[in-house]
């Protein structure tokens, strides 16, 4: 694959102002992103399993209008807003291994709040996953 | 029917929104306005019909995110989000001509071990 990058422009170099304020929106994104997973999950579990058949219609209608589901979404939302405010600021090369926080307390909220059984097969594979995003930031500056 | 198709379906069409909203960048990348305000900019970028698309997508997927965890464990489910890490740069080379190194290559790989991990736990 020809790259069509022009060398000059391969990488910018940021100032410290800049990463300190990519660091303050990407702290606030994983935390805003795992508050809204959370917030969403509580609320799928209040209302139940979706079931495809008759009445889907209903249920699909009762969780737009719920207001805990309202909540996640929004939260969704900021987090989404705060992750492009952050990459305004930081390269992916930092914000991807620094996002892999987010499975890690995911984990535990998950585990601490919905006594979710974490086994050592789906801790690993979360591990890996993690790893699999460090390895990818190495050279992602270089785009 | 298995419940991990809504968390594939909406995994899917975040990836065909993100390829949307990349389309559309470009093409207003073609179409300079410096002279018109910011919001009058925000207002052409989110009515830019490539971005608004992706946009509507993005609600689809989160009600699909949202019948994926009414039926499956956070801590299951959630990882299946890094396949986007894998496949949005796959998209990206085949659609865009983007680069893909060793690395990322690597680290895609490693990633999809991962998820296989998670699909078995």
């Amino acid at each position: 694959m020809i790259s069509k990058t022009n060398p000059k422009r391969s990488y910018r170099v940021r100032s410290r102002a800049d990463i300190t304020l990519g660091l303050l929106y990407l702290g606030v994104d994983i935390l805003v992103s795992v508050a809204a997973q959370l917030v969403l999950k509580n609320a799928m579990l209040r209302l139940g399993a979706f079931d495809a058949g008759a009445g889907w219609l209903n249920y699909v209608a009762t969780m737009a209008l719920d207001v805990e589901v309202i909540g996640g979404l929004s939260l969704y939302g900021s987090g989404m807003i705060l992750w492009i405010l952050c990459l305004s600021k930081l390269d992916l090369s930092l914000a991807y291994p620094i996002g892999t926080l987010q499975y890690i307390l995911i984990f535990v909220g998950a585990w601490w709040l919905f006594d979710e059984q974490i086994s050592p097969l789906r801790l690993t594979g979360m591990l890996v996953i993690c790893l699999g995003a460090f390895i990818m930031s190495v050279d992602l500056h270089k785009k | 029917m298995n419940p991990l198709v809504y968390a594939v379906a909406s995994i899917s069409l975040i990836l065909v929104s993100q390829i949307l909203f990349k389309k559309g960048v470009l093409y207003l990348e073609l179409r300079p306005d410096s002279s018109a305000g910011l919001l009058l900019r925000l207002w052409r970028m989110v009515f830019q019909k490539h971005i608004f698309s992706g946009l509507s997508l993005n609600v689809v997927a989160a009600g699909c995110w949202l019948l994926a965890l009414s039926h499956l464990e956070l801590s299951f489910v959630f990882p299946f989000l890094s396949l986007n890490y894998i496949l949005i740069p796959v998209f990206s080379t085949i659609l865009f001509h983007e680069q893909l190194s060793n690395y990322r290559l690597l680290g895609i790989g490693v990633i999809c071990t991962g998820i296989f991990l998670i699909a078995l736990s």
